[in-house]
């Protein structure tokens, strides 16, 4: 073993230090340089108490001397240890690249402005059943009828509140909850204070799934 | 060498390179997770930037776009919408650690004040972020957490205003909010991080490593 101290170490404190190691089963020989102190301990001590035999001290680094072969070996493991990590560093980085790089590639569907707005799924929408749809910043009121089909209309009552409308299943009227208004199907004023009817939007289905149509 | 000399990339390292002692080693990897998530939202928000266009007519169509029809865009969305849920709860539980354990006392009390900051931006950005989608549960909690705003005696209406851009969630907040969301609050926060970092650093050379 060997151990590295400051070259500033005092002597006195250096000849204590040699002392407590030879009651521990060590013998050194002591190496004054420029830069360090270098003491060589050889013998049967534990090698495990000699951090202690420094501690709070001296700041001294207590290392092991390998044979040429251990030193090889020592060397080898390490660096095949930190080109493993390394290797397994650079495949997690490539896997997860994967996803930014297929995201990155421009898809074959080409995003264009479309008049058509996703409304509702075919299944999930019962007779009878409405959703609210926002259609280029406008609330619109999906309803399914009862014999399957759909249709859309604007959202808000035209009268001064502007109260979000709601289908009457029983009466079959889009009414306002605020004035008591209501509309027929195709946006005309049935009844109450409102005079201005409201905006249709066409409904289209395209497989499983409801879109309603922006320019009615 | 005191931090305050060191500058920033100076600061940084130190605070990287600091040792820290095993039985504080739980507790202080929280706010790094925090980073980590913030770090996931930089780089997924900068993707999802690329096809996503801030427009009531194209907001929703573009984000049904990214999801359906982008590759791994499913996947791109759903991390920054799950790191944001992430920021948040643990953000919380950083704030309650911090309480519970009075490290905001002393030479904390700047990170403390500073982590409730960052806690309201971390709030700021799910808040200005939920209304991108454009749809109609987007739009709707919206115009209810402006309303919200809006009930606040005195300059409740005038901020409720400037939020929106208008007197409705209309384009204009869209525009806003799309603006905050990617551009202002970004930079806020990413200074606010930075000084976070150096009162670390400064507090644990003054501590001798022990924050």
């Amino acid at each position: 073993m060997i151990a590295v101290l400051p070259a500033d170490v005092a002597d006195d404190l250096l000849t204590e230090l040699r002392r407590d190691l030879e009651a521990r089963g060590w013998s050194s020989e002591l190496s004054r340089g420029s830069e360090q102190v270098v003491l060589s301990l050889s013998g049967g001590g534990d090698p495990h108490a000699l951090a202690g035999v420094f501690a709070g001290r001296v700041d001294a680094d207590v290392m092991p001397i390998l044979l040429g072969r251990e030193y090889r070996m020592q060397r080898f493991r390490r660096r095949f240890a930190s080109l493993v990590v390394l290797g397994l560093g650079f495949f997690f980085l490539g896997v997860l690249s994967l996803p930014v790089v297929g995201f990155l590639r421009p898809p074959h569907v080409q995003l264009v402005a479309s008049d058509l707005v996703f409304a509702a799924p075919a299944n999930s929408l019962l007779a009878g059943g409405t959703k609210r749809v926002t259609v280029h910043g406008q609330r619109v009121l999906f309803v399914r009828r009862d014999d399957g089909s759909a249709f859309g209309i604007g959202g808000r009552c035209t009268y001064l509140d502007g109260c979000l409308l709601e289908w009457s299943t029983t009466r079959h009227q889009v009414v306002c909850p605020c004035c008591g208004g209501a509309y027929d199907a195709y946006g005309n004023v049935i009844e109450g204070p409102p005079s201005i009817p409201l905006r249709t939007y066409a409904v289209e289905r395209i497989g499983d799934e409801f879109f309603l149509r922006s320019e009615s | 060498m005191a931090s305050g000399e060191q500058g920033l990339l100076g600061t940084l390292g130190s605070v990287l390179r600091a040792p820290v002692p095993p039985e504080r080693r739980g507790r202080l990897t929280l706010g790094w997770w925090i980073l980590l998530l913030f770090a996931v939202q930089i780089v997924t928000g900068t993707l999802l930037s690329f096809y996503y266009e801030a427009s009531p007519d194209m907001a929703a169509e573009s984000v049904r776009y990214i999801m359906r029809d982008v590759g791994f865009g499913w996947l791109m969305r759903g991390l920054h919408v799950w790191s944001s849920h992430g920021m948040i709860a643990l953000g919380l539980i950083q704030m309650l650690r911090v309480l519970f354990a009075g490290s905001y006392r002393g030479a904390g009390a700047a990170s403390w004040y500073i982590g409730i900051a960052l806690f309201f931006l971390v709030g700021l950005f799910a808040f200005t972020g939920g209304l991108l989608p454009w749809d109609d549960a987007a739009h709707g909690a919206a115009v209810r957490s402006l309303a919200v705003i809006e009930a606040v005696p005195g300059v409740g209406p005038w901020f409720a205003t400037v939020l929106r851009g208008g007197e409705q969630v209309a384009s204009s907040t869209l525009s806003r909010f799309y603006s905050a969301h990617v551009l202002l609050l970004p930079w806020i926060m990413f200074f606010l991080v930075l000084i976070n970092l150096w009162f670390l650093s400064r507090r644990r050379s003054s501590e001798g490593g022990r924050p």
